[in-house]
C-alpha cells in the first residue's frame, strides 16, 4: 500500500505534460470548465440576480396570487396507487389552494382502481379517470389533459411528493417572464437512505438538477422539463396536441415548445422529492430508458433541428449540442480514449486511472461545495460527504457504462420500440411513423 | 234473470259455453256440464268471472275444468297470461284422454264429500283448502308467474285472485304461502330474487346513473378512443368527421379498432348546464315507479320469491283431514 502511494506521489510529481495532455487534453479542454468553471460562474450570476430581482419575483408572486388562476395537477401513472394517498396529503398542504387534482390509471392491474376511486369519492381527487387496456404514459397524460381545466397543467408523477410552496414556486416564472412554455421543477430524492444506490441518486439529482439545470436554464439550453415535476400552459399544451409516445416524453413535448420559441425555465425553488429506484438493477433499466431517448428524439425524430432550415433556432442546436455531446460523444471518445492507452502505452494506464479519479474527485468536490449553497438544507447533503469519494466511479464508470450500452442498443437495435413501458400496440406504430 | 245454458256434446263429454254466463256476469251451477269452455273474447271480464269462479265456496265450481276456446287467444291481450293460469287451458292443447282424466279425478274427487259446498272457515284456511283441492286434483304445483299486472313483478294468479287488490295480493298471498311451508304443508324451492322498493314493495323500479356532483341523471356517455399513433386520447366526438373518424391532433384517418385505435373506457357527461361534471364512475340511483320513492341500491329490499309444492303433511290435513273426505264418518 505504501508502495502504491509512493508511485503514485511520485508520478504525480514527475508527471510529463506532454504525455498528459496527449491523453487528457478533453479533461483540460472539456470536462473542467464546462462542470467546474462554467457552472461556478453561472451559479454565482444566477444566484446575484435572483437577489438583485427579488422585488420583481415578488410582484410576479403578488400577480399570480391576484389572478389565482385554477390550475390542474394531472398524474398519469400504471399501477402507482400505493403512492396516492401520499401525494394527496403534500398536495393538501400546498399554499397555493386553487387547483384540481386529476389521476389518470392507465390500465393497472393492481388495486390502483379502488384506490383512486375511492379517493375521488372521498373529493381528495377531483376526477380520477381510468382507461381499462393500457395505453402508455403519453396517452394516459393525454386522457388527463382532455378533461382538464386549468389555465396551467402541473405534470406529476405519482411517486412524487411537492413540497408546501411547490405549487406557487413553479407557477410564479409564468408571471415573472413573458412567453413562459414551461417550468420544470427542482427533484430531490426522498428516498436518499433506503440503499447505497438511492444514496448515490441523491448527491447526483443535486448535481445533474438542482445545480446543472440551474445553468443551463440561465444559458437558455434546458431542453428537459422532466415529467416528475413540470408546468405548462394548457393553451400551449393543447397547440401541441398534447404528448407524445414516449419514452421520453418529457424531453420530446419540450423540445416540442422550444421550437415554438417559448421560453423553458428549470425553477430550483419549486422543490418536489421524488422516489428513486431502490436497486441498481432497477436504476439501471431506467437509466437505460432515458439515455435511449437521446438516440430516438435528439438524432432521430427531432434531427430538423441540426438543419438550418426556416424554423432554425440556434438555442435549440446548442442544447441539443450540448446534450449530444456531453452526453454521446464524450462517453464514445471516453471509450475510444481508454482503448486507445491500453493499447498503445498499457504502462500508462497505471497511472491514467488515479490519475482520472484524483481529477473527478476534485471535480466531485468542487460540485459538492457549490451545491452546498444552492440546496435547502447544506446539513443533510454534509452527511452524505462521505460518499463523495464514491461519486467519480459512479458517474464515470457505472453512469457512463450504462448510458453508452443504451446508446448501441437504441442506435442499431431501436431497442426502446421492444421497451415494454409502452404496449406493443403503440411501439409498433411509433416505429412505423417514426414517431 | 235466467241463462239458457247451452251444452254441447264432444267425445261423449258435456261443453257448458260461458259466453252468456261471463257476459251477464254470472256463475253457472256447480253440476251444468262435464266441462265449462270460455268462449267470450272480453279479456276484463274472462279474468273477472274466471276470478269469481275460483272464490266459490262450491267445491264442484272451483274445481271445474274449465278450458279457454282458441279463437280467443288474440283478444286477450294483457290479461292472456293470467287467464291461462286461472284456467285449464286451451282446448287445441288439451288431448281427449288428458281431458277425460281430469273430468274423471274431478269426479272422483267431488264423490268423496258428502256436501261438496265449503264450510265456513277462515281466509287463510279458505285459500289453501282451495291451494290443495285444485293442486291435488290437477297434480300440479304453485308456480310464481312474471307479470306486470303486479306488485312486484310477480304473481300466484289464483291466489292473488283472492284478493282485492294487488298490495293485499302481495302481502296476503306471501304470508299464507310462507307460513304453510314453515308448518310444513308446503315445501319450497328456490325461483328468483327480487329487489323491492322500500316504501311500497313494488318491483318496477328505474335504476339512473347519476352525476355524483349534482345527482341529476340526465347523462351522456361517451366511449374514449386512444390514437396510437400520436398517443391522442379523448371522446369519440372529438374524432368524428362527418361520417369518418379523423384525429385531432394528427388529421389521420382511423380506419381499424385494435390497430390504429382502441377504446380504453368511457366518461360520462352531465347534461346539467350549471353543472356539466365529467367523470367515469356513475353512481346508481334507484327511483320507485309507482310511489317515486328515491333509494341508493343497498337500500332496496331484497327477497326471494318461491315455487311452492304440496307436502305429506299439508296433504294429510287438507285432503284427508277435518275439510277433507269424511267417508269413513259418514259409510
Amino acid at each position: 500500500m505504501d508502495n502504491f502511494w509512493n508511485q503514485y506521489l511520485y508520478t504525480i510529481a514527475h508527471v510529463d505534460f506532454q504525455t498528459l495532455w496527449k491523453w487528457a487534453w478533453f479533461i483540460f479542454l472539456l470536462d473542467l470548465p464546462r462542470y467546474v468553471v462554467l457552472e461556478a460562474l453561472i451559479l454565482i450570476y444566477s444566484r446575484t440576480r435572483r437577489i438583485l430581482t427579488r422585488e420583481k419575483w415578488e410582484e410576479a408572486r403578488e400577480k399570480l396570487f391576484a389572478e389565482m388562476p385554477l390550475v390542474t395537477v394531472l398524474v398519469p401513472g400504471h399501477n402507482e396507487g400505493k403512492h396516492l394517498s401520499r401525494l394527496v396529503k403534500s398536495l393538501q398542504r400546498q399554499s397555493y389552494k386553487n387547483f384540481e387534482l386529476i389521476v389518470v390509471d392507465d390500465g393497472s392491474t393492481d388495486e390502483t382502481p379502488i384506490i383512486g376511486k375511492s379517493l375521488e369519492k372521498k373529493g381528495d381527487i377531483d376526477l380520477f379517470l381510468r382507461g381499462e387496456q393500457r395505453g402508455g404514459k403519453a396517452s394516459a397524460a393525454n386522457m388527463g389533459l382532455r378533461y382538464a381545466k386549468g389555465k396551467y397543467i402541473v405534470h406529476l408523477d405519482a411517486d412524487s411528493s411537492l413540497a408546501p410552496d411547490a405549487l406557487e414556486q413553479v407557477l410564479t416564472p409564468f408571471y415573472r417572464y413573458d412567453k413562459v412554455g414551461a417550468v420544470g421543477g427542482n427533484l430531490v430524492v426522498r428516498n436518499e437512505n433506503d440503499s447505497l444506490t438511492t444514496t448515490m441518486q441523491f448527491l447526483e439529482y443535486i448535481q445533474t438538477i438542482s445545480v446543472g439545470r440551474m445553468v443551463v436554464s440561465k444559458l437558455g439550453l434546458y431542453k428537459i422539463v422532466s415529467g416528475a415535476f413540470g408546468a405548462f400552459p394548457k393553451q400551449l399544451l393543447m397547440r401541441l396536441g398534447g404528448w407524445d409516445i414516449g419514452p421520453g416524453l418529457d424531453g420530446d413535448i419540450t423540445v416540442k415548445i422550444r421550437k415554438l420559441r417559448y421560453k423553458v425555465l428549470f425553477e430550483e425553488n419549486a422543490l418536489c422529492l421524488t422516489h428513486v429506484p431502490v436497486t441498481w438493477k432497477a436504476l439501471t433499466k431506467q437509466r437505460r430508458r432515458w439515455s435511449r431517448s437521446l438516440v430516438r428524439f435528439r438524432i432521430r425524430k427531432h434531427k430538423d433541428v441540426w438543419f438550418p432550415d426556416r424554423n432554425f433556432s440556434l438555442s435549440n442546436l446548442l442544447a441539443f449540442f450540448e446534450n449530444v455531446f456531453f452526453g454521446f460523444v464524450l462517453d464514445f471518445m471516453w471509450i475510444f480514449y481508454t482503448v486507445k492507452i491500453a493499447v498503445v502505452e498499457p504502462q500508462f494506464l497505471w497511472f491514467w486511472f488515479p490519475f482520472k479519479y484524483t481529477v473527478y474527485l476534485l471535480l466531485s468536490l468542487v460540485q459538492f461545495i457549490m451545491a452546498l449553497f444552492v440546496v435547502n438544507s447544506p446539513q443533510d447533503l454534509l452527511k452524505k460527504f462521505i460518499y463523495i469519494p464514491l461519486m467519480p466511479l459512479y458517474m464515470g464508470y457505472y453512469m457512463r457504462m450504462v448510458r453508452t450500452m443504451a446508446y448501441v442498443g437504441e442506435l442499431f437495435f431501436f431497442e426502446s420500440y421492444k421497451d415494454v413501458w409502452n404496449p406493443v400496440k403503440t411501439s409498433k406504430k411509433a416505429r412505423e411513423y417514426g414517431m | 234473470m235466467q241463462i239458457q245454458p247451452k251444452i254441447e256434446q264432444i267425445n261423449g263429454k258435456q261443453f257448458l259455453l260461458l259466453n252468456d254466463f261471463i257476459d251477464a256476469d254470472m256463475l253457472p251451477a256447480g253440476d251444468m256440464g262435464d266441462v265449462w269452455l270460455v268462449n267470450s273474447t272480453q279479456g276484463s271480464k274472462v279474468k273477472k268471472f274466471l276470478r269469481q269462479v275460483l272464490r266459490s265456496n262450491d267445491r264442484r265450481v272451483y274445481l271445474k275444468p274449465i278450458l279457454l276456446e282458441d279463437s280467443i287467444r288474440p283478444f286477450l291481450g294483457v290479461d292472456a297470461a293470467i287467464i291461462g293460469r286461472l284456467s285449464d287451458g286451451y282446448f287445441e292443447a288439451m288431448s281427449p284422454l288428458k281431458l277425460a282424466t281430469l273430468i274423471d279425478q274431478v269426479h272422483y274427487y267431488l264423490n268423496r264429500f258428502l256436501n261438496p259446498v265449503l264450510p265456513g272457515m277462515d281466509q287463510h284456511e279458505r285459500v289453501l283448502q282451495y291451494i290443495f283441492d285444485l293442486a291435488y286434483t290437477r297434480g300440479s304445483a304453485i308456480i310464481p308467474l312474471r307479470s306486470h299486472q303486479s306488485l312486484t313483478g310477480y304473481a300466484y294468479p289464483r291466489i292473488d285472485s283472492f284478493f282485492f287488490n294487488i298490495k293485499d295480493a302481495y302481502m296476503n298471498s306471501r304470508l299464507i304461502l310462507k307460513k304453510a311451508a314453515e308448518e310444513g304443508f308446503l315445501v319450497r324451492t328456490y325461483h328468483d330474487t327480487q329487489h323491492l322498493c322500500s316504501d311500497c314493495n313494488s318491483g318496477f323500479l328505474n335504476y339512473h346513473e347519476i352525476c355524483p356532483k349534482c345527482k341529476n341523471h340526465n347523462l351522456k356517455a361517451m366511449p374514449l378512443v386512444h390514437h396510437f399513433r400520436c398517443a391522442y386520447v379523448g371522446p369519440e366526438s372529438d374524432f368524428m368527421l362527418h361520417d369518418n373518424m379523423v384525429c385531432p391532433k394528427c388529421s389521420t384517418a382511423l380506419r381499424n379498432l385494435g390497430v390504429d385505435y382502441d377504446k380504453p373506457g368511457k366518461v360520462f357527461i352531465c347534461k346539467n348546464q350549471q353543472c356539466n361534471h365529467k367523470f367515469q364512475e356513475a353512481p346508481i340511483r334507484v327511483c320507485c315507479v309507482d310511489c317515486g320513492k328515491e333509494h341508493d341500491p343497498y337500500e332496496l329490499v331484497v327477497k326471494k320469491v318461491y315455487e311452492y309444492a304440496l307436502a305429506e303433511r299439508g296433504i294429510q290435513r287438507y285432503v284427508y283431514g277435518a275439510h277433507g273426505i269424511k267417508t269413513e264418518v259418514n259409510s
